[in-house]
């Protein structure tokens, strides 16, 4: 109805618009271009790739690009711009009509006028809206759907927080182990016995061929890959899998799993394969194993024994590398002080602080710049429930924020400190990549918040529901009253994961003066039903349909069907297997074994599984997945069912019942759907199906016989499970169990209860009912129950899991044995089936409500506001609401010296759930005067809670200008009643000796109560310049740090300077030279650089030489590295149409390291150009290139002006590794008629060794507008 | 009328067909997307070929569109009085190695007009090269009436042979009812619009207004929601659509006609 309104309200705003008397005015001015393009390549298809060509094929190219601005009818505005070369959201229409009282917009506008009072922002809609005015009466309101998702992102400076939890469960399945990279297990290690060398050390995997390594791939079916594995054992390990940390020895880490490194070896060495043997579609040669299945695990662990790590010729297995060590936390650069450790013990749910006293024996070293944090944790810490959780600050690019693809463009609000910034004069946004830059400076301590919105359904994904925002808002006078609400629109489909979100908003503002007082006044309040924390939807219970037995070629097994796939059981342990690594459904319905097989019926086909190899289950091939659309493929006879409800087999045919007919097929033919058989079903859906001499089948109407073509009803009523023991054959039903003779009644086995399965067991019959299993009356187990079956060497039981999702599996005979959830590892939730909550619980409503008053008293400006909001409170676009109610004042008076500034505020939060008072204050003050002397004082108070506490921020500094300048200040943090003191003092003394010289002295030191307390820093400067005609300016930079406790004191510097001689002028030219170098001392890193150009003009040429050397030394790794760099161009204007040009550039790079011989690299590249004027607008361009990677390039282009039009002749000679590729292309414009034009195009491509060509053609057809 | 306009708009919540001849909807001009089928009522003959017999000029209509970014689809189409030819292309570039999808498709559409009452048929050849290769093939009869009221419907599939075994081309049954209205200046277009009604039914609602050579157009019903419209200016006519879906994202189709004489 929400649709019908829309159309209705449209119909009812044109028919109002059209009351106005229009006059036939069309001011519309539309520009763009429209473009045809066809090219057509024919020869060498190697060579046509290059122009995204094919042989023989033709290309077919449109653009269309078109804005359109003006008016219409004397009131209708029209804006739009379209390009279809772009994504639906850089397109824009809107058409305003402006006609007083009436104005309304149409397409697509940003709201965002009303967010202030209506808790509404910036959303990007695309729909109507339409204002009425009149008398200082104003109405509007809106209709639009939601283009976008709300979303908040937070920075602080150029600083990042992230947190990490370590344990051995993955946190959202805690069913499943922990990901490689969140494991407490931590990275696998090796430690090296050398020290690494960047640079020179080069990390490599290499498999130990031999006869061990050949057996291996052939116990595993890969032989085949051994003689590829003996010519290329090594592969280097990829730099961004690996990271070395620098403890008392070298470690090197694996930031990649090695099982992962090992896999991926094995799929680009099937590549290999089945590129040398060329063996393509069916033929080539697959990954045999499931991806992270048992079978894999035990392959690769295998493998893993045969590989080594090599570093520096030194040769490391990888089986004996270690673990239970090193975190990765993800990020490098971490801020050492920021570092928050938190341990839970195995067992315990609670994490502890890492200083708690019960953890004196544990231990960690943080790798700050590797982002790596080293655990010395006792080995009986490594247990199942043990977790690691990290907190940690982190330094991020500053000036670029990342929000992610998909964004809306001009659905942002940017904020710093809170202040509304301006796109394009603040910051940037590009939305394509979701980059934000911003141009405002950002100190550490700045919060940048990005409100923005997401392309709903972004890069093609399904959402569940449209989204609409609609509503009104009436003012009257100062007094404005809105109405709002964003909902989703549609009704939940069984599988829909959420409930569809109402959010409404209700806003009452007001302002005004009363006396003196300025006053603002808003009321609000929302409702928000099903908000997307509450909306999940039920998932309906796990339960088990099937119970069978199968024989693998490692012995007997069971396999239990469930609503997520299978779960097999063998040797004690339980393996599970879904979509993804066979069945062709998510939930499985059916079981049926087979000699050497396993089918399975699934909700969306069947799977057979050839059970004859040993690991077959883990293997790729063994599984078949069947669906509907494959059995009609080349049949006459249609076949509508898609669920396989139940199975069967004769000994020589298998039968299938699915929800519309009755499926035939022999063994042999079970893969062949084409010639399956058809049968009707008798009434009913099928239940249970039964070979037992006759095909028997169980539907929820009664029992029935397949006879002479057609079926007999044996029983009537819902029938759930069939068992056969000869001559009896019993039924399961509402009433109890059945027993017949020869199809004729001969008694009840069971009487008074629904009977759900049955099962024989040592020739006793046993059965489920709603209360439990049976053995022929007596109660051997309760539970909520659903099947049974005997598998080896036992019976087993299946449940449907409880409310909580608790699903156990069940042995019942001979002997009772529980396998809980956490050895299943069977999700208890059917994540297929959901189902509505109830509403209650999840509707969030509540009230919001602020007063602000101001008034002037002289000279001060004083301010009073309360405000109240609930947590039910939401405005619509904001994920975060609070539960907050408080009181402030603040005061301000300023004269021209000094300035004074008080305020205070009671703030009660959380005030429905348990009430915190936190009562804040401040004062501060400056004075300017010979001196300058600032002060804050900024008390806050916490009452609430067992010890209240009080922490006050103070700051104090005084300072001076002139000559020397000096400031002084001391700022912290005080708290109590558990006296804590943190912060930091430190002066600036700058003194200008005289003009040309001046010194500067920096120190600060930092304090802190406890804790460690920081990094004092000294640091002292000097800067010399002077000179006339030869100008030269020298600093010094002495800096001095130590972590406070730490005696030792690190020491850098660096020394630069740069000297210009005075221009050399001469009859025949002038030289100007400048020569810069700089000297940089840390105990990392010694690095000496110099640069000296110099600018030869003897006019009318210009040559220019440049020759920069750096040399650095690595104490720590004793490598020392050399760069030189040579650039000489030469630039002429001694001919008048003709400009020749030269650059050469040469940059040699020198490694050296007392234990590797030493490495050269050498670049050179050579450019020349020449671009003759030909006159009349014509010109000429040569360039040639060289360099001995890409080798010579030689590049021609000629543009000729023609009475038709312009003409470019490209032509291309490449020289590279040996081969000469080549390219001439010509492409002409024509004008045709006003507004047309033609483009052609033709161009011949070869290339040499052996001899290959190519040429293309192409058209394009241009209209203008 | 009105009734029925919002009987069809408060049909919501099923599901938006994705026929076998989807490519062949995905190549109608951006107005006629916006409209949802409603244009089967009015003169376009590109949803209906009983349209045809009322053209009165030639015109050429192209567009290019990137479907959520998942391959590129261009068509050209050339109507005149009683004949529309159509072609499309659509490719998808390489998704996996090896694996790329390529169609191409076109339409001959034949239509006359006796007094109100507008006849036409129309066939449809689609070709599949890649990932294998397949043509299909279809015919489709039309027909407008054009009085006080406006009545259009096509019978799609009349005789049709579907590219896949396993995705046939059934009989299919659209039809759409217009109102028109000329008011002071301008046409107001208020119609409905049933789709699909032997397979997986449509229904739609659709506003256009049209003032010299601006029209607006707005659609909604169980596919979502459509904003749309076009400008015609000397031998030109830019033609738009934002097409919203219930559970995809906001889709956007831009089309250029040439006219003559």
């Amino acid at each position: 109805m929400k649709r019908a309104f829309l159309v209705v309200f449209a119909l009812a705003f044109l028919a109002g618009a059209a009351e106005q008397t229009p006059s036939e005015t069309f001011t519309l001015r539309v520009t763009g271009q429209k473009t045809w393009g066809l090219r057509l390549g024919f020869g060498d298809p190697a060579l046509l790739s290059l122009e995204k060509l094919e042989p023989g094929g033709f290309t077919l190219t449109q653009s269309l690009w078109a804005q359109i601005e003006g008016t219409v009818l004397d009131f209708l505005t029209i804006r739009a711009s379209f390009n279809d070369q772009l994504g639906p959201g850089f397109q824009d229409f809107l058409v305003i009509v402006d006609r007083k009282p009436w104005y309304a917009e149409l397409g697509r506008f940003v709201v965002g006028g009303e967010g202030d009072a209506l808790g509404v922002y910036n959303k990007r809609v695309l729909g109507a809206r339409v204002a009425l005015g009149r008398e200082g009466v104003n109405l509007s309101g809106l209709v639009a759907r939601l283009e976008g998702i709300s979303e908040s992102l937070t920075f602080q400076g150029e600083v990042a927080q992230a947190e990490r939890t370590f344990a051995y469960e993955d946190p959202r399945e805690p069913w499943l182990p922990a990901p490689y990279h969140l494991s407490l297990e931590g990275l696998w290690f090796v430690e090296l016995r050398l020290p690494f060398v960047e640079g020179f050390s080069k990390p490599v995997l290499r498999f130990r061929t031999g006869s061990e390594l050949q057996e291996f791939l052939s116990d595993w079916g890969l032989g085949y890959l051994a003689e590829l594995v003996q010519k290329g054992p090594a592969w280097d390990l990829p730099s961004g899998a690996y990271l070395v940390v620098q403890d008392q020895a070298y470690t090197l880490l694996f930031r990649q799993e090695p099982k992962v490194l090992l896999r991926n070896r094995i799929l680009d060495l099937l590549d290999g394969y089945n590129a040398a043997q060329g063996l393509t579609g069916k033929d080539k040669k697959t990954y045999p194993f499931v991806v992270d299945s048992d079978l894999e695990g035990a392959f690769l662990a295998g493998l893993l024994g045969l590989t080594e790590l090599r570093v520096d010729e030194e040769t490391y297995p990888l089986g004996e590398a270690g673990r239970r060590r090193f975190l990765y936390l993800g990020e490098p650069n971490v801020r050492e002080e920021s570092l928050a450790l938190s341990v839970r013990l195995p067992g315990e749910q609670d994490f502890r602080d890492i200083n708690d006293p019960a953890l004196s024996s544990f231990s960690y070293k943080l790798f700050a710049a590797e982002g790596v944090l080293r655990l010395d944790f006792p080995g009986d810490f490594f247990r199942p429930g043990a977790a690691v959780h990290v907190r940690f600050e982190y330094a991020r690019t500053a000036g670029a924020y990342f929000l992610g693809l998909a964004v809306l463009p001009g659905s942002e609000r940017v904020y710093l400190n809170g202040e509304l910034l301006a796109r394009d004069k603040d910051y940037t946004v590009d939305y394509e990549v979701g980059l934000l830059t911003l141009f405002r400076a950002v100190g550490p301590r700045d919060v940048v918040r990005v409100d923005f919105e997401r392309q709903r359904g972004a890069l093609g994904v399904p959402v569940e529901y449209e989204r609409y925002f609609l509503g009104a808002t009436l003012e009257i006078g100062s007094a404005r009253i809105g109405v709002y609400q964003a909902a989703d629109l549609g009704t939940p489909s069984p599988t829909s994961r959420t409930m569809p979100n109402t959010h409404s908003v209700l806003a009452l503002s007001w302002q005004g003066e009363l006396g003196d007082w300025r006053y603002s006044a808003r009321l609000g309040f929302s409702e928000n039903v099903f908000p997307p924390d509450l909306g999940e939807r039920i998932p309906a219970p796990n339960r088990v349909n099937a119970i069978a037995a199968v024989r693998l070629a490692e012995g007997e097994a069971v396999v239990f069907a469930h609503q997520n796939g299978i779960t097999v059981y063998q040797n004690g342990r339980f393996a599970n297997y879904g979509s993804a690594q066979g069945l062709a459904g998510r939930a499985a319905l059916s079981l049926l074994p087979l000699p050497g097989g396993l089918l399975v019926g699934t909700e969306s086909g069947l799977t057979v599984v050839d059970l004859t190899e040993p690991g077959a289950l883990d293997k790729v091939r063994s599984w078949t997945r069947i669906y509907a659309s494959d059995w009609n493929k080349n049949r006459t006879e249609r076949i509508t069912g898609t669920k396989i409800l139940a199975l069967a087999q004769d000994g020589e045919r298998v039968y299938m019942a699915t929800e519309v007919e009755l499926l035939a097929a022999r063994y042999t033919e079970v893969t062949q759907p084409e010639r399956w058989e058809r049968r009707p079903l008798p009434p009913g859906t099928p239940r249970a199906l039964l070979w037992a001499g006759e095909l028997l089948l169980g539907t929820t109407e009664g029992l029935f016989r397949w006879q002479e073509g057609g079926w007999t009803e044996i029983l009537w009523g819902e029938v759930f499970a069939l068992l056969a023991r000869p001559p009896e054959l019993f039924v399961a039903t509402t009433e109890g169990i059945r027993i017949l003779r020869d199809g004729q009644g001969a008694g009840w086995l069971a009487y008074g209860e629904p009977v759900r399965a049955l099962a024989l067991w040592e020739d006793q019959v046993w059965y489920v009912t709603p209360s439990g299993v049976y053995r022929e009356g007596e109660l051997v187990v309760s539970g909520n129950f659903l099947v049974l079956g005997a598998a080896a060497g036992a019976l087993w039981a299946g449940p449907q899991a409880d409310g909580s999702f608790q699903m156990d599996l069940w042995q019942v005979a001979p002997t009772l044995q529980r396998f809980p959830q956490a050895q299943t590892k069977i999700d208890g939730r059917d994540l297929s089936h959901f189902s509505d909550p109830p509403r209650e619980g999840r509707v969030r409503l509540g009230p919001s409500a602020s007063l602000s008053l101001s008034r002037k008293l002289g000279d001060w400006e004083w301010r009073i506001g309360l405000y109240s909001q609930f947590p039910g409170y939401e405005e619509i676009g904001y994920a975060s609401r609070t539960d907050a109610h408080g009181l402030s004042f603040s005061g301000r008076y300023a004269r021209e010296a000094w300035s004074l500034a008080v305020r205070g505020r009671a703030d009660l939060a959380e005030l429905t759930a348990s009430p915190k008072l936190r009562l804040s204050g401040g004062v501060e003050g400056a004075w300017k005067g010979p001196w300058n002397f600032s002060f804050a004082l900024n008390p806050t108070l916490l009452p609430s809670g067992r010890a209240p506490t009080l922490s006050l921020d103070f700051g104090v500094g005084l300072s001076a200008g002139g000559n020397p300048a000096w400031s002084a200040s001391l700022s912290g943090k005080l708290s109590l009643p558990e006296l804590y003191v943190a912060g930091s003092f430190g002066g600036k003394v700058s003194f200008t000796l005289w003009p040309g010289f001046s010194l500067a002295l920096s120190w600060a030191r930092p304090y802190r109560s406890r804790g460690a307390p920081g990094t004092e820093t000294l640091t002292l400067s000097a800067r010399l310049s002077g000179g006339d005609g030869l100008a030269w300016n020298a600093s010094w930079e002495e800096r001095l740090s130590h972590p406070l406790g730490q005696p030792s004191w690190r020491q850098s510097r660096t020394l630069s300077g740069e000297v210009r001689l005075p221009t050399w002028t001469q009859p025949w030219g002038k030289l100007a030279t400048r020569l810069v170098g700089a000297l940089d001392m840390d105990p990392a890193e010694l690095r000496l650089r110099g640069n000296l150009s110099a600018n030869l003009d003897f006019s009318p040429n210009l040559l220019q030489l440049t020759f920069g050397a750096e040399q650095s030394f690595r104490p720590a790794s004793e490598r020392t590295a050399t760069t030189l760099t040579l650039t000489a161009s030469w630039n002429s204007m001694a001919w008048q149409n003709v400009r020749p040009s030269l650059t050469y550039r040469h940059t040699w790079r020198l490694l050296t390291h007392p234990r590797y011989p030493p490495q050269v690299t050498e670049s050179p590249s050579l450019e020349a150009q020449v671009t003759w004027e030909l006159g009349g607008g014509n010109r000429n361009e040569l360039r040639l290139t060289w360099t001995p990677s890409a080798g010579m390039k030689a590049q021609d282009r000629l543009m000729w002006r023609t009475p038709w039009g312009p003409v470019q002749v490209e032509s291309t000679l490449s020289w590279t590794a040996e081969r000469l590729t080549g390219k001439v292309r010509l492409e002409g414009g024509l004008a045709l008629a006003p507004q047309w034009g033609l483009n052609v195009e033709t161009g011949l491509l070869f290339g040499g060794g052996p001899l290959r060509l190519a040429g293309f053609l192409g058209a394009t057809l241009v209209a203008s507008f | 009328m009105i009734l029925v306009l919002l009987w069809a708009l408060g049909v919501v919540g099923q599901p938006a067909t994705v026929g076998g001849d989807v490519l062949f909807e995905l190549a109608k001009p951006a107005r006629a997307a916006a409209l949802a089928g409603v244009d089967l009522a009015l003169p376009s003959w590109a949803t209906n070929p009983g349209a045809l017999g009322f053209r009165g000029g030639w015109e050429i209509v192209s567009g290019y569109a990137s479907p959520f970014f998942a391959g590129h689809f261009g068509h050209v189409a050339l109507a005149g009085p009683g004949l529309a030819l159509e072609a499309f292309l659509f490719y998808s570039g390489e998704i996996a190695p090896g694996l790329s999808f390529r169609a191409e498709g076109g339409a001959a559409s034949l239509g006359l007009s006796l007094g109100a009452l507008g006849l036409g048929v129309r066939a449809r050849l689609l070709h599949f090269g890649q990932p294998q290769e397949a043509l299909g093939a279809a015919l489709d009869l039309g027909f407008l009436w054009r009085g006080s009221l406006w009545l259009g419907g096509v019978v799609k599939n009349v005789g049709s042979q579907s590219p896949f075994p396993g995705e046939p081309w059934p009989l299919d049954l659209a039809c759409a009812l217009v109102l028109p209205l000329r008011l002071w200046g301008f046409t107001l277009y208020a119609g409905a619009a049933a789709q699909d009604l032997l397979t997986l039914p449509r229904y739609a609602g659709a506003l256009a207004w049209e003032a010299g050579g601006l029209a607006l157009v707005a659609s909604a019903g169980t596919t979502g929601l459509a904003l749309g419209g076009s400008l015609a200016w000397a031998s030109f006519r830019l033609e738009w659509a934002f097409l919203g879906h219930p559970s995809l994202p906001l889709g956007f189709r831009v089309s250029l006609a040439l006219q003559w004489p």
